[in-house]
């Protein structure tokens, strides 16, 4: 793992287009799609994301955990959560006094999560709340920590996303996007490419029967800003003290940022 | 990858595990509920946080120690002292020795020590269901001789490392007999130097001799 630091910028949206995946569409119909692909997914999503990243995605995210120090009584948000895996850990942490929200534009990602967490016998300390990223609807100050696991890249002006967390985040709070990233090597970028291009749909079709949207998958994941330009996206917004960490030799990379 | 949250992980499930096949864990762990505890074994300082819920227990492996207001209890504790602290009666002995420091809400420690104490794991009970009776119970007396066997193995390999150990420290040459030996190996050295000096100046003369001839 290393740490870094430096600082550039990108722009999501030129003349009303952006990405999704390799093709250009106008901005305001990819949250439509984007929704779409992850309606498709849902059911699958937690076996589909254990076989493709051989589980080591719960390592990633309890890496995200132990970074975030989350105490008794935090508030925490947990943001494109998805199926709740980051909600669970950080639910029975801050206990019964804290509170963790548990939020994702897609209501099918957030049916799952909140079918998933009541199995578990967690009810007491979380509220699911469906929303976009780009215009959280919680007061100024309100969250100690904001999460984004592999959802930032979804979203269509990123910019906007990470302004909106660093509203609602208080003084002193901070933000951890887990987030695909750029592999440090060029042997293990060749890997990567082979991997996800060639195999990761085939998996998908055969485990969810939906390759379309698994190629979407690993064509967002190079689309992604790399690790320097997000981490400059953050700084550009107000963030302080922002730092990446790269895991699994940059497949993943975990980014964080303070509000002073 | 991060080795120590894939540490934490398989502690974590071993440790749940381990739970799930007590029926009555829940009676233990209720107590616990919501609390957290931190473990510092000294001398190596390394913190493993325990948070416990009605469900299970979550595990982690911080780079460094928490501060004490992270969690309700912190316990830094010796290695040595470590199997003693299930005993919640020898927590002042502990104390006193210089071999347990804790901070926070003593009821956390004691409510572990219960459920550590408490948890009642048949074994024969856990493969009789997937296994049947006859041969749970085989594998049982099989594990129960293996174990037999192996502590029959470990005492015989202490005593013979024992014995080793003391025969041999009486073989073992003192500081003094090192120093003679040392001065023995530079003055034979010093000899044969001068012999090989000899040798070279005699050589020389020969083959003078030799050219006058």
């Amino acid at each position: 793992m290393e740490k870094h630091t430096h600082s550039t910028d990108a722009a999501d949206i030129e003349n009303g287009k952006t990405h999704f995946g390799f093709k250009q569409v106008d901005a305001k119909d990819k949250e439509s799609l984007v929704a779409d692909v992850f309606h498709n997914v849902a059911a699958k999503y937690d076996i589909m994301n254990d076989v493709m990243s051989l589980g080591i995605h719960r390592i990633w995210k309890r890496y995200t955990i132990d970074s975030a120090g989350a105490r008794k009584g935090m508030q925490v948000l947990d943001l494109a959560g998805g199926t709740g895996d980051l909600t669970a850990k950080f639910s029975r942490i801050v206990g019964p006094t804290g509170k963790v929200t548990l939020s994702d534009i897609n209501p099918s990602m957030l049916e799952v999560g909140k079918d998933k967490l009541r199995d578990m016998g967690l009810v007491q300390n979380i509220e699911y709340v469906e929303a976009n990223a780009e215009d959280l609807p919680f007061a100024d100050n309100t969250y100690d920590i904001v999460t984004m696991a592999f959802g930032l890249r979804n979203v269509t002006n990123k910019s906007n996303a990470l302004a909106s967390i660093y509203r609602v985040l208080k003084p002193g709070g901070r933000l951890l996007v887990l987030e695909f990233s750029k592999p440090t090597t060029e042997g293990l970028s060749k890997i990567y490419d082979a991997y996800s291009f060639h195999l990761l749909p085939k998996m998908g079709k055969l485990i969810a029967n939906d390759e379309d949207s698994y190629r979407y998958l690993a064509e967002s994941i190079r689309m992604h800003p790399d690790q320097e330009t997000l981490k400059g996206m953050m700084e550009n917004v107000g963030f302080e003290n922002t730092t990446y960490t790269n895991l699994t030799g940059g497949i993943v990379a975990l980014h964080k940022g303070y509000k002073f | 990858m991060p080795l120590r949250q894939l540490a934490a992980a398989l502690l974590e499930q071993g440790s749940n595990t381990l739970l799930q096949l007590d029926p009555e864990h829940q009676h233990w762990l209720s107590p616990l509920a919501g609390q957290s505890l931190q473990l510092v074994l000294t001398p190596i300082q390394w913190p493993l946080v325990l948070y416990f819920s009605e469900q299970q227990i979550d595990i982690a492996l911080p780079a460094e120690q928490l501060p004490e207001d992270a969690v309700d209890c912190s316990v830094i504790v010796a290695v040595s002292a470590l199997d003693q602290i299930r005993d919640t009666n020898n927590l002042t002995k502990l104390i006193k020795a210089d071999k347990l420091d804790l901070q926070g809400d003593l009821r956390v420690l004691q409510n572990l020590s219960s459920l550590l104490n408490g948890l009642n794991v048949d074994l024969a009970i856990v493969l009789e269901r997937y296994l049947g009776v006859q041969p749970a119970h085989a594998v049982i007396a099989l594990g129960e001789k293996a174990k037999a066997l192996g502590d029959y193995w470990l005492d015989q390999a202490q005593v013979t490392l024992s014995e080793a150990l003391i025969e041999e420290k009486k073989l073992v040459a003192s500081a003094l007999d090192i120093a003679l030996f040392c001065d023995d190996v530079t003055a034979t050295k010093y000899q044969a130097d001068r012999l090989d000096a000899r040798l070279a100046i005699l050589e020389q003369q020969r083959a003078t001799k030799t050219d006058t001839e």
